[in-house]
């Protein structure tokens, strides 16, 4: 094991805990013993060069893993102190708990009502006002209530990329989860928009908790509040975002970061 | 050239010309059966020849060709059967004299013997009789057609009641079986009454026979003697008269009146004349019907299969092995499942029905024999493959992150099926579902041996209780073109028949695929996916 951790990483305030993750793809391994915390109300980045696993890790914090029948997973991860693999845990409940943002936005082909309140129809939440509330509430803190409240009941085929992202942004809070999984959100965005997600998550952190994966360091290092390098499977380096990017302990994170590997 | 073939503009041209091939050939079909079926109803000048040795053809002309010497000749439709044998005869152009289109013609489409072409020559009717004056006769003729008129409404009624008549006592008598089946003593009260009922609805039925023979006798009196060509003479009853007219003397308006009139009739009344003339109501009627109770077997059915294979399944060997058999089962000829469906449905399940529920009118079968439910069950059985494959593609070609993104939020599969994917995969679930009705109205041999019919006495559906009767046995437009082109001792002049017969079913299917159409395209319109 050549994990390093950083000096300053002794969080206090955990909302996960992850221990000797082990994950295999049918006979290949591809997390090999990943053990960190995940400070509550943060932002967590997860960089590494691609298939280094931090999407897969990402997607082990709802289970969305349990959809690959091929995956085999060891060690524990613990919201809140309860191990979400645990066969008593309802994963229903749990991904509510835990929200997720995907790459490519995947608004469903409602209005863009219907889109902000699907968790809670699901949910069986009939009351109007509450749905109503929700929805407002939703767009507002997803920057996206001015331009939208006019056009509530359009399809949400009808508006541009960023719009749909930061529309995916607001259907995973209006189940006020206490966690949000962002895959690379702003991968396939421009650059204006980029930055428009960029506030949000800025503005996010405080309420939630946020595990956002990541390829652009600079988004990293403006974003988050700690940083994950993952290499081949391995979490080589956790930190604080600032000390990992200006003085990081290991010699494979810095050639990462200044760009002479990955 | 190199470049030339390189840059492919041969294989494009290749494909637009199969396109073009393909279009022709379907054009061709669709000209060759509307310009045949639209003017069969439009009516033909009388023409009356004479020929080089004297003789008088006269009658309409169907067809214009040149026979192996190459010397022209008309195909005449002289009707007037039990005088010629022949509805149809040919004459050659170099044996005709003169041609002539006289205005007193009449053209009598009649219940029995097909059409009279001839003038009018004398009219009886109990009150008048006319023997010369075309004038006075035509005048004649309308009185005594009005006179009868009542005596034809009698008639109608008294075919009514006998019908109802029939009915009932076949119900007594049932139920007679019945009790005497269960071995009840004869001289139980039920019994007694039912054999009571059985008599007095005997008597009854006597005296309507006897009432519909004094009837015919009455109409007998009314009748028209019609002089054909040659001078030879028929009598021609005014009951037999189904439609009169005078094509010669018609203008456009009446002869669209004349078209309008036989369209209503092809559309609700019976065929007659072994369905060569007349109307196509009950073909309709079992067409339509039929389509209609396969749907309601084959959509859930093959959605539901299409669901469970693409959604729950492991998707290993096993299921790899299904879907090929699936597929597979689209293409095994459709007589081999009418086969099934009589071996299994009618043989099988329609037996089990009789031994249980109708043991006393065994041995003649209820359910176990061909009825428009089995017919139904079977077509179910032929088109729900394609639905399956649809509903698969549907749901495959959905992209996985719209599943990602429902679970992600809490929920199940359940949930995600019925709220997103089934929405979204039901425009590709109806375009499987089109195929699939379009091949179930076209089918005709599965249905041969599950319980189509020349002629059905009864619609499957009607005012008696229950008023579904998907036990009879039902017609069909495709049997009926089969049957009227092809097995009708009168080939020829069923032909037009059979024109409109076609027309008919390529637009009832045209008429249900387009609003299944525009269904598919209301919905692909309301889920579409964002372009991504």
């Amino acid at each position: 094991m050549n994990l390093q951790t950083n000096p300053i990483m002794s969080i206090t305030d955990a909302i996960a805990e992850v221990k000797d993750l082990h994950l295999y793809y049918g006979d290949s391994e591809a997390l090999r013993g990943i053990t960190m915390s995940i400070p509550k109300k943060k932002v967590t980045a997860l960089i590494g060069p691609s298939g280094c696993g931090k999407s897969t890790f990402l997607r082990c914090f709802n289970r969305m893993n349990d959809l690959i029948e091929s995956i085999r997973i060891e060690g524990t991860i613990t919201i809140d102190g309860q191990d979400i693999n645990d066969n008593s845990v309802d994963v229903i409940e749990l991904r509510r708990r835990v929200g997720m943002v995907f790459q490519k936005w995947n608004p469903f082909p409602k209005s863009i009502y219907e889109n902000v309140i699907y968790g809670l129809r699901i949910a069986g939440v009939k009351d109007k006002n509450m749905l109503d509330e929700t929805v407002e509430k939703s767009l507002r803190r997803a920057a996206l209530w001015d331009e939208m409240k006019d056009r509530l009941h359009e399809s949400a085929m009808g508006i541009s990329g960023g719009q749909m992202q930061r529309l995916c942004i607001a259907r995973a809070i209006a189940v006020s989860p206490e966690i949000i999984l962002m895959d690379e959100p702003c991968s396939a965005l421009d650059p204006r928009s980029t930055s428009r997600i960029e506030e949000l998550i800025r503005e996010l952190q405080g309420d939630y908790t946020i595990i956002i994966v990541t390829h652009n360091m600079q988004q990293a290092a403006r974003v988050s509040d700690f940083t994950a390098y993952f290499y081949l499977g391995e979490l080589i380096e956790f930190g604080l975002t600032k000390l990992v990017f200006t003085s990081p302990v290991c010699k494979e994170t810095e050639d990462y970061i200044t760009g002479r590997f990955g | 050239m190199k470049k030339f073939l390189l840059r492919g503009e041969p294989f494009v041209w290749a494909t637009g010309l199969t396109l073009s091939i393909i279009i022709t050939m379907t054009c061709l079909l669709l000209y060759v059966v509307v310009a045949n079926g639209i003017a069969v109803f439009w009516p033909q000048k009388l023409v009356q020849i004479v020929l080089n040795d004297g003789r008088i053809a006269l009658g309409e002309i169907t067809q214009e060709e040149n026979d192996n010497n190459n010397v022209p000749r008309l195909q005449l439709k002289i009707g007037n059967r039990e005088l010629n044998g022949l509805d149809f005869t040919w004459v050659s152009e170099k044996d005709i004299r003169s041609r002539s289109y006289p205005e007193e013609l009449y053209a009598i489409e009649r219940q029995e013997n097909g059409n009279f072409y001839g003038s009018l020559a004398e009219v009886h009717s109990p009150e008048i009789t006319v023997i010369e004056g075309q004038s006075a006769l035509a005048e004649a003729l309308a009185k005594a057609r009005l006179q009868a008129e009542s005596l034809l409404m009698d008639k109608k009624q008294l075919a009514q009641k006998i019908s109802s008549l029939n009915l009932a006592l076949g119900k007594v008598e049932q139920k007679l079986v019945g009790y005497r089946h269960q071995h009840t003593d004869e001289q139980d009260n039920r019994i007694k009454t039912l054999v009571d009922s059985e008599a007095n609805l005997k008597t009854r039925f006597k005296e309507l026979v006897a009432d519909g023979q004094k009837n015919t006798e009455q109409l007998s009196a009314y009748y028209g003697v019609f002089k054909t060509g040659d001078g030879k003479q028929s009598a021609v009853r005014l009951a037999d008269i189904v439609r009169l007219y005078q094509p010669n003397k018609m203008n456009v308006s009446a002869k669209i009146f004349h078209y309008a009139g036989k369209l209503v009739e092809l559309f609700i009344a019976d065929p007659r004349e072994s369905n060569t003339e007349g109307g196509l109501f009950p073909a309709i009627f079992g067409t339509v019907m039929l389509v209609l109770l396969m749907s309601l077997l084959s959509f859930p059915l093959g959605v539901i299969t299409g669901i469970y294979l693409r959604e729950y399944a492991h998707q290993g060997i096993l299921v790899k092995i299904v879907r090929i058999a699936v597929n597979n089962l689209a293409g095994i000829p459709s007589i081999v499942y009418g086969i099934f469906g009589l071996g299994f449905f009618i043989y099988g399940i329609g037996g089990m029905l009789d031994q249980f529920f109708f043991p006393e009118s065994l041995p003649s079968p209820t359910f176990g024999t061909g009825g428009i439910l089995w017919a139904s069950l079977t077509l179910g059985l032929l088109t729900v493959p394609v639905v399956i494959v649809a509903t698969e593609e549907a749901l495959g070609s959905i992209p996985p992150s719209i599943r990602e993104g429902s679970l992600a939020l809490g929920a199940t599969r359940f949930q995600t099926l019925t709220r997103l994917l089934l929405p979204m995969a039901s425009p590709g679930i109806m375009t499987g579902f089109i195929l699939a009705m379009a091949r179930a109205a076209g089918e005709v041999a599965p249905l041969m041996i599950t319980g189509v019919v020349k002629l059905a006495p009864s619609l499957p559906i009607d005012g008696q209780f229950p008023f579904f009767h998907l036990n009879r046995k039902f017609m069909h437009l495709g049997f009926h073109i089969y049957d009227i082109g092809f097995q009708s001792p009168n080939v020829e002049a069923a032909k037009p028949m059979v024109y409109v017969t076609t027309l008919l079913l390529i637009l009832i299917v045209l008429s249900l695929c387009s609003v299944a159409i525009h269904l598919r395209n209301k919905m692909r319109k309301r889920y579409a996916i964002a372009d991504v």
